[in-house]
């Protein structure tokens, strides 16, 4: 446990003293605010309405967010031979893995935080109670997605030593999990692969999330998504060893 | 404290290393020698567990490569040939993470990263960053990582590599200095640090061992023994006397100069036998000798013969 957190440490320090990291926040939490204040005015300054539009802008971030913030994990280390390094010291595969894959999940929630605080802003400046229970519910179900993604960027980053290459797949890996439930529309709603389509397609699964309400099955499926990709990660960078 | 038996790695068709054996005693150090490709990285990597073997018996300390990974981490330094360490952390806290990550408390590990500075003469650039180090000092932050956690096997590709003769004089006392207190396996391409460091050397060349011996062992074994005789000698064809001597090459011949000294460079397959033939010859014939001074031999020849050995093979 010492070994991961010292990894996780590691992984945090070289992201938070990044000039990057924080320019690239600094614009998600304007743009965030800025739409969020629009819809605001569109809305009446009704703040449940806006929150479902903002839900939306919520999730686009994260697909596109995530890709950035695995990119490096691994294929720079592989670019910079660090990684030689990093696995001759005595820490496991797994351990590397966790750590790289904490290190982006706790960097995902820094830039869902904005939110919570343009919420609590605007809830304390118009002295009302917004629905903290849907916000919540959004900000779980924005995670789950949000993590399904980190792991599928961390694997695209341990297959590559360009990040530039790892940021494209992991993007690319991201649209099609997200378009998986536009391809149940293929096939008729009685046929199998409708329902196989339906069951793994991450944006159907969010649907309850977004509306406040988290479901069970949507969690389990994200948690599996999660464990398997990263399992998946952690033979690729097995690999090496056996090449 | 390494064991490496019928080593054989094989990277898709190409055999990197072809059945190799090699061992390294507690305390002792030893040079891996080889040209570029040989196999000498592949065998470090092997060792460090960054790579697995295709087959064969590794032990470092005791411990299986393969199946007891983590221990064999654990016990080993390994500085890798082209010292890849993060930039962006000064030289302080890049080696307090990996001494935690080695395995020391936290607690230790201020007092473990102050020996490891103080050890490679790092104690002015602690808090500076590694990128804006030259590579001399990025190379003793190297070694620095390989110390911090005190482990009784240090494994170090080309230490030297890259580094100015006074950098590279420096590293080569310390790993001097580490003998004893470390089992050291070093790599490096300059023959006369090896020469000058080791005890053994372990030459590799094309993925098989040519030769593993103590460094004198291989000097004798692969090197002729040139010496130089000085006498004087009055009315006497010593040129001929010294042609006659059978396993015996006469090199250089100086005719006596003004201080009436004669000298000859000779070349024999054997020190000692050569040696003594030739002062017998030359007291036999009423030469009297002034001086017999052996040559240095040089690794370098040595391992040129080795490789050639193999080879002819």
């Amino acid at each position: 446990m010492t070994r991961f957190l010292v990894l996780l440490r590691r992984e945090l320090g070289a992201t938070f003293q990044s000039f990057g990291f924080w320019a690239l926040l600094a614009l998600v939490a304007g743009y965030t605010a800025f739409f969020y204040s629009q819809s605001l005015q569109a809305r009446g300054f009704d703040m449940d309405y806006a929150l479902i539009d903002i839900r939306n802008w919520l999730f686009i971030l994260t697909v596109i967010i995530t890709p950035l913030l695995t990119m490096r994990l691994f294929a720079e280390e592989k670019r910079s031979g660090s990684l030689e390094l990093l696995m001759t010291a005595p820490v496991s595969d797994a351990q590397v893995v966790m750590a790289k894959f904490g290190a982006a999940a706790i960097e995902l929630l820094v830039f869902l935080a904005p939110i919570w605080l343009l919420h609590g802003l605007l809830a304390l400046f118009f002295a009302s109670t917004p629905d903290w229970g849907r916000l919540t519910a959004v900000t779980v179900g924005m995670c789950g997605a949000g993590f399904v993604f980190l792991a599928l960027g961390t694997l695209a980053s341990a297959l590559t030593s360009i990040q530039l290459w790892a940021a494209l797949l992991g993007a690319l890996l991201n649209t099609c999990l997200t378009s998986l439930g536009v391809l149940r529309n293929l096939f008729p709603v009685e046929s199998p692969l409708h329902r196989v389509f339906a069951y793994i397609s991450l944006d159907l699964h969010l649907r309850s999330a977004l509306t406040g309400i988290i479901d069970l099955r949507d969690v389990v499926l994200q948690v599996t998504f999660v464990a398997l990709v990263l399992f998946w990660t952690i033979r690729v960078v097995e690999l090496r060893k056996w090449k | 404290m390494i064991r490496v038996q019928r080593l054989f790695k094989r990277f898709g068709a190409f055999e990197a290393l072809k059945g190799i054996d090699f061992h390294v005693a507690a305390g002792t150090s030893v040079g891996l020698l080889g040209e570029n490709g040989a196999g000498k990285t592949t065998t470090m990597r092997i060792l460090s567990c960054f790579i697995a073997p295709t087959s064969g018996v590794v032990e470092v300390a005791g411990h299986p490569v393969v199946f007891e990974s983590a221990a064999v981490r654990e016990n080993i330094g390994y500085m890798p040939e082209s010292v890849p360490i993060y930039g962006n952390m000064r030289v302080e806290e890049f080696l307090r993470y990996r001494a935690r990550l080695k395995g020391v408390p936290a607690k230790a590990s201020r007092r473990a990263v102050d020996e490891a500075i103080s050890k490679v003469g790092l104690s002015s650039r602690r808090r500076s960053l590694v990128q804006v180090l030259s590579k001399g000092l990025r190379q003793r932050v190297g070694l620095a990582d390989a110390l911090v956690h005190r482990p009784p096997v240090l494994i170090l590709d080309e230490p030297t590599s890259g580094l100015d003769p006074s950098q590279r004089r420096e590293v080569r006392e310390l790993i001097r200095d580490l003998r004893g207190d470390h089992t050291v396996l070093v790599s490096s391409h300059i023959l006369p640090e090896i020469d000058t460091t080791c005890e053994r050397v372990v030459i590799i060349h094309r993925g098989t061992v040519a030769a593993s011996e103590s460094i004198e062992t291989l000097k004798h074994r692969y090197t002729e023994d040139r010496f130089r005789v000085v006498f004087v000698a009055f009315e006497i064809d010593v040129e001929s006397l010294l042609r006659e001597i059978p396993a015996v090459r006469l090199e250089k011949y100086v005719a006596a100069g003004k201080d009436g000294l004669s000298h000859a460079l000779l070349v024999g397959a054997d020190g000692g036998g050569a040696r003594h033939a030739v002062v017998e010859k030359l007291v036999a014939g009423g030469v009297r000798i002034h001086e017999v001074t052996g040559e240095e031999r040089s690794l370098e020849d040595a391992f040129l013969k080795a490789i050639e050995g193999e080879e002819a093979r």
